[in-house]
C-alpha cells in the first residue's frame, strides 16, 4: 500500500493524527470565549438581551465542537496505530516471501507456507480496518467542517448584537464574535488539511 | 547464505550460516548457529532484520520450520535479535531463551507468539529430546547481561561476541594461522569488551570446560589448540581501552 506520491501512509495517518489534536485544542478556547460570552452578556443587561441569546448557540457549538474534535482525534490515533501495524506486517510479508524464493529448491520449503499465509490474512484484514478506519475519520471530518459553518453565521450575529447592546459592552462583545469566527476558521484549516492528506492515502 | 555442519553426533547436529554475500555491505558479517535433535531445533542469535529472508530460506534447508522450538539470544544487539518479530510471525510455539536483564529491551523488537524464558544470571539448561545444553554465564562480554551456549556432548562453545573478528565477507571458517588471526580480533576485544575482572571471570569458568570447537558470532572458528590459544590470548589482553588509564 503506497500512498499517490509514494509517500509512506502511515507517516499521513500519523501527522492527521496530530493535526487533528491541534483542533482540539482550538475547540477549547471557543469553550473559554462562550463562558467569556455568557458572563459579559449578563453585565451588559437589557440592552444586551439579543446578545445572551446567542451565547447559548455560541456554547452549544463549543461544546460540539470540543466533543468532536476529541473524539475524531482519538480515531485518528487508532487508524495511525493501524496504519503502523499494516505497514510492519507487509514488510514481514515482503521478507517471507523473498525466503520463499531463495528456498525455492530447499527440502522444507512448504514449512513457510502456514506463516506466509497467516501473515498474508493478517495483512488483508490490517488493510481492510485501515480504508475503514479512513472512510470513517474522514466522514466525521466533512461533517464537523459542516458544523464549524455555523460558526460564521454565529459571529456574524454577534457583531450585530453587540452594536445594540451599547458603546460600554460594545467593544468587547466585537471581540468575542471575533474570537469565535478565528477560532472556528483555526479549527477549519486543521480540518481541511487533514482532509487533504487523507486525499493523499490512496485507497 | 553458507550453511555447514559443523558437528555431527548421533543425537543431534550443529550447524552455521553466515557469510551471506547477499548482505548489504553497510552491516556487520554475522555466524548464526543451530542445534538440531531428532525432533527440535535451537536457532542461536539468529542475527539482524535485513538477515533474516536468507536465514529462513537457509532453515528450511535442514529442517521444517515448525521444528524450531527454542531460540537463544545471547545478548540484546541488534545484529543479535533485531529479526525478532520476525520469527515471531514465522514460529508459532517456540521459546525465546535470552538473559533477564534485557528482557524489557528485547521485547522492543516485536514478541506476540513466541514465549521469553528469563536465563537467570548464574546461568541454566534446555534440553531438545535427549540434548542438554548449558546457557554459561558471559555478563559484561561485551553486554551486561550475557550468555554462551555450551554442548557437552559435542564440545561445541557458541560464544557470542567473544572471539569475534572483523573480517571480509569471503574470510575462511576456521582459523588456521593464529598469530595472524589476532590482528583482526584485536581492536574487537579490547574497544567492545569493558572489563578486565569479567574477562578473567569468564577465562577462568570456560578453561574448565572441555572444547573442541569455539564458535563466535563474527568471524572463524576455532578448533583444537586453537581454543586454549585463545584463552592464553584474551586473559593476557588488556580490554575497556576507551578510557585512557
Ligand atoms: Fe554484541
Ligand atoms: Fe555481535
Amino acid at each position: 500500500m503506497k500512498t499517490q506520491k509514494g509517500n509512506p501512509y502511515f507517516v499521513y495517518a500519523a501527522t492527521v493524527a496530530a493535526e487533528l489534536h491541534k483542533a482540539t485544542l482550538v475547540a477549547r478556547e471557543i469553550s473559554l470565549t462562550a463562558s467569556n460570552a455568557r458572563a459579559l452578556a449578563l453585565r451588559a443587561g437589557h440592552g444586551a438581551a439579543g446578545f445572551r441569546a446567542l451565547t447559548e448557540f455560541i456554547d452549544e457549538l463549543a461544546r460540539k465542537t470540543v466533543a468532536a474534535s476529541s473524539e475524531i482525534n482519538s480515531e485518528a490515533i487508532k487508524m495511525s496505530r493501524t496504519a503502523s501495524e499494516t505497514a510492519r506486517t507487509e514488510s514481514a510479508l515482503k521478507r517471507f516471501k523473498i525466503a520463499c524464493d531463495k528456498a525455492s529448491e530447499h527440502q522444507y520449503l512448504t514449512s513457510i507456507y502456514p506463516a506466509l499465509k497467516r501473515t498474508e490474512d493478517d495483512f488483508k484484514v490490517l488493510q481492510e480496518r485501515f480504508h475503514k478506519q479512513v472512510y470513517q475519520l474522514s466522514d466525521r471530518l466533512n461533517e464537523l467542517g459542516r458544523e464549524l459553518r455555523t460558526a460564521t453565521v454565529l459571529a456574524a450575529m454577534s457583531r450585530v448584537e453587540a452594536s445594540a447592546s451599547g458603546k460600554e459592552f460594545e467593544e468587547s462583545l466585537n471581540v468575542i464574535a471575533l474570537n469565535v469566527a478565528q477560532a472556528a476558521d483555526k479549527i477549519q484549516t486543521h480540518v481541511k488539511y487533514s482532509q487533504q492528506l487523507f486525499g493523499k492515502i490512496a485507497v | 547464505m553458507l550453511t555447514k555442519k559443523i558437528y555431527d553426533g548421533i543425537n543431534h547436529q550443529w550447524i552455521m550460516f553466515g557469510r551471506d554475500p547477499e548482505k548489504p555491505k553497510a552491516i556487520i558479517d554475522t555466524n548464526q548457529y543451530m542445534v538440531r535433535t531428532r525432533n527440535n531445533a535451537l536457532l542461536m542469535d539468529p542475527g539482524g532484520i535485513e538477515l533474516f529472508s536468507a536465514m529462513l530460506a537457509n532453515v528450511v534447508k535442514q529442517v521444517p520450520v515448525q521444528q524450531i522450538s527454542h531460540v537463544f539470544a545471547s545478548h540484546q544487539d541488534p545484529d543479535i535479535i533485531s529479526s525478532l518479530g520476525l520469527w515471531d510471525k514465522a514460529l508459532e510455539t517456540a521459546t525465546l531463551h535470552a538473559p533477564w536483564l534485557w528482557e524489557g529491551f528485547i521485547r522492543h523488537f516485536g514478541m506476540e507468539n513466541i514465549s521469553f524464558d528469563a536465563i537467570p544470571d548464574e546461568g541454566s539448561t534446555v534440553t531438545l529430546d535427549s540434548v542438554t545444553l548449558q546457557f554459561i554465564p558471559a555478563h559484561y562480554l561485551h553486554a551486561s547481561g550475557n550468555f554462551h551456549v555450551y554442548d557437552p556432548a559435542a564440545k561445541v562453545l557458541m560464544s557470542g561476541d567473544v572471539g569475534a573478528a572483523l573480517e571480509p565477507i569471503d574470510a575462511p571458517l576456521f582459523v588456521d594461522d593464529f598469530d595472524e588471526h589476532v590482528k583482526s580480533m584485536h581492536m574487537f576485544h579490547q574497544r567492545w569488551m569493558p572489563s578486565n575482572l569479567a574477562k578473567n571471570d569468564w577465562v577462568n569458568r570456560v578453561r574448565a570446560l572441555d572444547i573442541e570447537l569455539m564458535c563466535p558470532q563474527h568471524g572463524r572458528m576455532f578448533a583444537g589448540d586453537n581454543v586454549k590459544r585463545f584463552l592464553d590470548w584474551f586473559e593476557a589482553l588488556d580490554v575497556g581501552t576507551a578510557i585512557k588509564r
